[in-house]
């Protein structure tokens, strides 16, 4: 590489160097003596030569950098040399040397007709290089053996850096695009990112898909289509070897198995739901994390509505349309808000409903919704939720779900079909197995610097990893919001490391929290600003439209949006076969345990 | 076939074409002073053997031929007349622009006679030779021929409706219609129209299989606008009319107006004739799965964009040198109803982020490297001269356009702002566009071929052709 580019200015002043000799003698011999006071504004002539002569020198060098690969044709070399010619007159005659002789730019059509034998002069020079420096080149590569490395046929890949990904969601793709930026081009850095979903979901408007206002493609990439290097594996991690620094993996299913080497190892596998160990909850709820859940659910409240629709009995129908969703957090507030928008709108197309009978209920262990937000905050939304017609159970539990019923901690028992738990998440159980030290919580626990601690090339963020946050003291919220500043924090100290630099504190100071209701209604608290309504329902879908990946998915969200307000909700079924009943979906479990 | 046939082959096309050109040359443009008719015929025969051997290989379409001949005879022109010539015989330099005004007609003699003859007979010729004339005839009666003539039609009409709008102010369509011996005006515009059309179709079947990207369509339709300036008004119109070719200085002063419109004529024809065959291939052809790249053309445009208004940022500061100098900051001002220099700073900026936008856009793949990029950034400065201070801006501050030569001589400072612009800010387009692919500086193969080449077109030829007349001819023309 060195050597190439050596020779590539070595070239490149010969060649100047003949061309700028040609033109100053040309002109010499056309002009008289005042040629060389034109061709570098000196008034001594041998001044003037070694002027000109060091400014072509530079002219060669440009034109190597500026023409690689060199032209394919000998015509083609004249041509753009040529051109160049007439670059490099404007850039001297015109401007450089009228400026250091302090007549200023020279671009008055007169000027410039006075500096016409300059222009012919540096045609000819910049023929001569465009027509000179591919021959030499090409005699040089003649004697000396190519002078670019070798382009076809596999190169031997010096391999000395393996970074290993695992988790493909905010903090694992962003760390990636992150490194690749970082480590654009070198070929000694392999990065290779391992989740079990082929794609990123954007999780903030998951609730928006089973309202079904947003399709649920469009709202999550393909993790293949982030990267330009980086190695992608679909597989789910099941343990890390330390010692032998090796990750393994199922990769289609549990019968095969895999190994990927590290140097340096990225934990960012997220958190998963949480039942608190509520038996019935978790054969009989809903959780809400994937695109999966948001479709299953989705279909099953379409399926919930065409059953009440044919049922007869009013009670069986209460039950049937009667949707209970646990946990009053961020997450389950917005689902809620979204149900209910969903169910409410749809009913137009089932006569057989009547209104009065649908309820949206949401279960709440504290005494608001929300805790998060600030208290008038939370008020509103509880306020605007209310009004559109959810219910509220605060500081009431889920004690357990049976087939058709859900129990509350209060002793109700509300008939239903459909209970969607989002109370509760914990870090990846992977975490856990894996030994590193953790919190109580059960997330790996990592310094500012985001490295694990005790493991100097184990480095975790994101949902699964507890963070100190250096404004509050206590770990980071686990947020999409922190988990992307990780994750740029982290990709700088991998490729500090790497490179033998500084390493930097994770210190970010969050933004706010943004919650949508429904129906243009959201409430939002920025920096301390609070926001709700409209204006915060508008903020909301122009800051997380911003932040959704990918050009594509952006317009595909835009165009469903647009369409959702001049059409009705679509009920289309895209499969019927999942959890269409409880009832009988939790017999085929117990079947199957047997 | 094997090599020293294939060189044969080319030598004598060369040969022929290069007769026929010089006989064209000598018959109608001022022969040269210093040469017998012997003499003639040597330099004829050399000339069109040297363009079959160094530039033959390179000639593989007509449109090829067309420009190499004219990038061909400008050099020629530069190295006989203006150097050699006067050189051998003793006389005064040739490098002075007084010189170069006395050779104005050898140059639009050679333009046409070493240049448009030489290259399109050669590269016929060679065709013929090579046996590829009657596949090539067939082959041009395909759907791919007559929709390249549809839609060089379409753009030549959209091209001759702007041209046409000027000719009707100054009541030129009478003059034209005195090509068929009537004075109406009627009579002119529709033969006005009939020509935009068919030279826009010839320009589809000339340039067809050169054309990749927009922006170097563009750049083909200037070059061709040129072509049509000297072979009309100047050559074929004067005689038709029985009054002998026009190439003397005082026509072509008289004249450049019409240039003016030509270029105005050929940059639209150039535009609209690529953006329909984009338009085509992005629906028809790029849409099938299997050869759709894998970003879709609105993620690689919007990028393009982007780069396009950060770089030129370098363009409009660099263009903004000469704004100050020229006290032209007010009169940008003036666009928008103020008078200002920062009022004027600011819509100068906008512009420039709006023309960098449209660099990005239509020369999105034509520059794999920088000296390409450079290049084609000259050119689209020089397109933005015509466009800007002498059509567009006077069009939107209320009056006429000003394609005098007066007033095209009193914008020439702009001229080197707009190439100082188009230079900077295709450079810095370039650095962009390299950094985010990194993979591109290192030349690796499978990415260039992701970046259209440029070579195996006569790109650099037309860079020549566009360029050298685009910075000369008003220099020539001064008095
Ligand atoms: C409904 C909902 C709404 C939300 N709204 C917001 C919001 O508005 N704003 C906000 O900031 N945050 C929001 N969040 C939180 C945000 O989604 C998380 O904080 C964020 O996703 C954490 O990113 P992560 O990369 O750590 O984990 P995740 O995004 O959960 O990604 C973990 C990844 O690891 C993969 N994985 C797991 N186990 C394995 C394994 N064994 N092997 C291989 N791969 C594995 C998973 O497939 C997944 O791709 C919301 C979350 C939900 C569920």
């Amino acid at each position: 590489m060195r050597r190439l580019r050596a020779s590539r200015i070595v070239l490149g002043i010969i060649a100047g160097l003949s061309a700028g000799l040609v033109n100053a003698g040309l002109l010499a011999v056309l002009t008289g003596p005042r040629a060389m006071g034109v061709l570098s504004g000196a008034e001594e002539p041998a001044t003037g030569l070694v002027i000109h002569l060091i400014l072509s020198a530079l002219s060669g060098i440009t034109y190597a950098w500026l023409f690689n690969p060199i032209p394919d044709s000998d015509a083609e070399g004249l041509a753009s040399g040529l051109a160049y010619g007439l670059l490099w007159w404007m850039i001297l005659s015109l401007n450089l040397i009228p400026i250091v002789l302090g007549e200023g730019p020279q671009w008055e059509v007169e000027a410039v007709a006075s500096a016409f034998p300059a222009l012919v002069g540096y045609l000819f020079q910049g023929a001569i290089v465009g027509l000179g420096y591919p021959i030499l080149y090409d005699i040089v590569t003649h004697w000396l053996g190519p002078l670019d490395e070798p382009v076809e046929g596999p190169q031997p890949l010096a391999v000395q850096h393996k970074i290993v990904i695992l988790g493909g969601g905010f903090a694992g793709v962003t760390v990636a695009q992150h490194l690749e930026r970082l480590f654009a081009g070198d070929e000694s850095v392999v990065m290779t990112l391992i989740s079990n979903t082929n794609h990123l979901l954007f999780t903030p408007m998951l609730s928006e898909v089973t309202a079904g206002g947003v399709e649920a493609q469009h709202i999550s990439t393909p993790l293949r289509a982030f990267f330009r290097w980086t190695q992608v594996i679909r597989g789910e991690a099941k343990a890390v070897d330390f010692e032998r620094r090796v990750v393994k993996l199922e990769v289609n299913g549990p019968a095969s198995h895999a190994e990927v080497s590290f140097d340096h190892l990225v934990l960012g596998v997220g958190a998963v739901t949480n039942f608190f160990g509520l038996p019935g909850a978790e054969a009989h709820a809903f959780t809400f994390k994937s695109l999966e859940d948001a479709n299953l659910l989705r279909n099953h409240v379409i399926e919930m509505l065409e059953r009440a629709d044919a049922e007869q009995d009013s009670e069986r129908r209460k039950a049937l349309v009667t949707f209970v969703v646990a946990g009053g957090g961020f997450a389950g507030a917005e689902l809620v808000g979204g149900l209910n928008d969903f169910v409410r709108g749809s009913l137009w197309f089932y006569p057989n409903i009547p209104p009065e009978e649908v309820s949206l209920i949401l279960v709440h262990s504290g005494e608001r919704i929300m805790p998060e937000l600030s208290f008038d905050l939370a008020d509103y939304a509880h306020e605007r939720l209310k009004g559109r017609g959810v219910a509220f159970k605060l500081s009431t539990r889920l004690a357990n779900a049976v087939p058709g019923a859900v129990l509350l901690s209060n002793g109700e028992t509300i008939r239903t079909e459909t209970l969607v738990w989002t109370a509760g998440n914990m870090p990846h159980p992977l975490i856990r197995r894996m030994g590193l030290d953790g919190d109580a919580g059960g997330a790996v626990t990592t310094d500012a610097t985001l490295r694990v601690t005790g493991r100097p090339n184990v480095w975790a963020i994101g949902d699964c990893a507890a963070v100190p946050d250096s404004y509050t003291g206590k770990r980071c919220p686990p947020t999409a919001q922190h988990a992307v500043r990780q994750a740029a924090t982290l990709a700088h100290n991998i490729h500090a490391v790497i490179r033998g630099r500084k390493t930097r504190q994770f210190s970010y100071r969050s933004l706010g929290s943004f919650a949508v209701l429904g129906h243009q209604t959201a409430c939002a608290e920025i920096r301390g600003v609070k926001f709700s309504g409209l204006l915060a329902w508008w903020l909301w879908r122009a800051i997380y439209l911003v932040k959704l990946p990918t050009l594509e998915k952006k317009v595909r969200v835009t165009l469903d949006w647009t369409v959702d307000l001049f059409f009705p909700r679509d009920i289309v079924q895209t499969t019927t076969s999942h959890r269409s009943t409880r009832g009988v979906e939790a017999l085929a479990r117990v079947d199957a345990r047997r | 076939m094997s090599g020293s046939d294939t060189l044969r082959h080319r030598m004598v096309s060369g040969l022929l074409a290069g007769l026929l050109g010089g006989w064209v040359y000598g018959s109608f443009g001022s022969p040269h002073p210093w040469f017998g008719p012997a003499h003639h015929l040597f330099l004829n025969a050399g000339i069109g053997i040297g363009f079959g051997l160094f530039l033959g290989k390179l000639v593989t379409t007509a449109g090829s031929g067309l420009l190499w001949g004219e990038a061909y005879a400008l050099i020629w022109w530069i190295v006989g007349p203006l150097t050699f010539f006067p050189f051998l015989l003793g006389n005064p330099p040739g490098w002075t622009v007084e010189a170069a005004r006395s050779a104005f007609p050898m140059l639009l003699g050679y333009l046409v006679g070493y240049g448009t003859v030489l290259g399109l007979v050669y590269s016929y010729l060679s065709a013929l030779f090579a046996g590829s004339w009657r596949a090539r005839v067939l082959r041009q009666l395909t759907a791919d021929f007559l929709f390249a003539v549809a839609i060089g039609g379409v753009a030549g009409l959209v091209g001759g409706l702007a041209f046409g709008a000027w000719m009707e102010r100054v009541g030129i369509f009478p003059l034209i219609a005195g090509l068929v011996r009537s004075e109406s005006a009627d009579v002119g515009r529709t033969l006005h129209f009939i020509i935009s059309v068919v030279i826009g179709a010839s320009y589809g079947v000339l340039f067809r299989g050169d054309i990749q990207g927009i922006g170097s369509s563009i750049a083909w339709g200037l070059a061709y606008g040129f072509t049509w300036w000297v072979l009309g008004p100047l050559t074929i119109m004067p005689l038709w009319l029985g009054l002998g070719v026009q190439w003397s200085l005082a026509a072509g002063q008289a004249a450049f107006p019409s240039l003016v419109g030509h270029l105005i004529y050929g940059t639209l024809l150039g535009l609209v004739y690529s953006a329909v065959d984009r338009l085509w291939r992005v629906l028809f052809v790029e849409s099938d799965p299997l050869k759709r790249e894998p970003e879709g053309p609105g993620t690689r445009s919007l990028r393009a964009v982007g780069m396009g208004i950060l770089a030129s940022l370098a363009g409009g500061l660099a263009f903004t040198v000469v704004m100050v100098k020229t006290d032209a900051l007010p009169v940008v001002a003036s666009l928008i109803g103020r008078s200002s220099p920062t009022t004027g700073f600011v819509v100068h900026m906008v512009i420039s982020a709006i023309i960098g936008a449209t660099y990005g856009l239509l020369f999105r793949r034509e520059a794999y490297t920088y000296g390409a990029g450079l290049a084609w950034g000259l050119v689209y400065g020089l397109v933005w001269w015509f466009l800007g201070p002498l059509t567009l801006m006077p069009i939107l501050l209320g009056a006429e356009v000003q394609w005098s030569l007066a007033s095209a001589l009193g914008a020439y400072p702009s001229l080197i702002g707009h190439l100082a612009y188009g230079s900077a800010t295709a450079l810095a387009y370039q650095l962009l566009v390299m950094r985010y692919d990194p993979a591109l500086r290192k030349g690796s193969r499978s990415v260039r071929t992701h970046l259209r080449r440029t070579s195996g077109t006569p790109a650099a030829a037309l860079w020549v052709v566009v360029l050298m007349l685009g910075l000369m001819l008003p220099l020539l023309l001064t008095d």
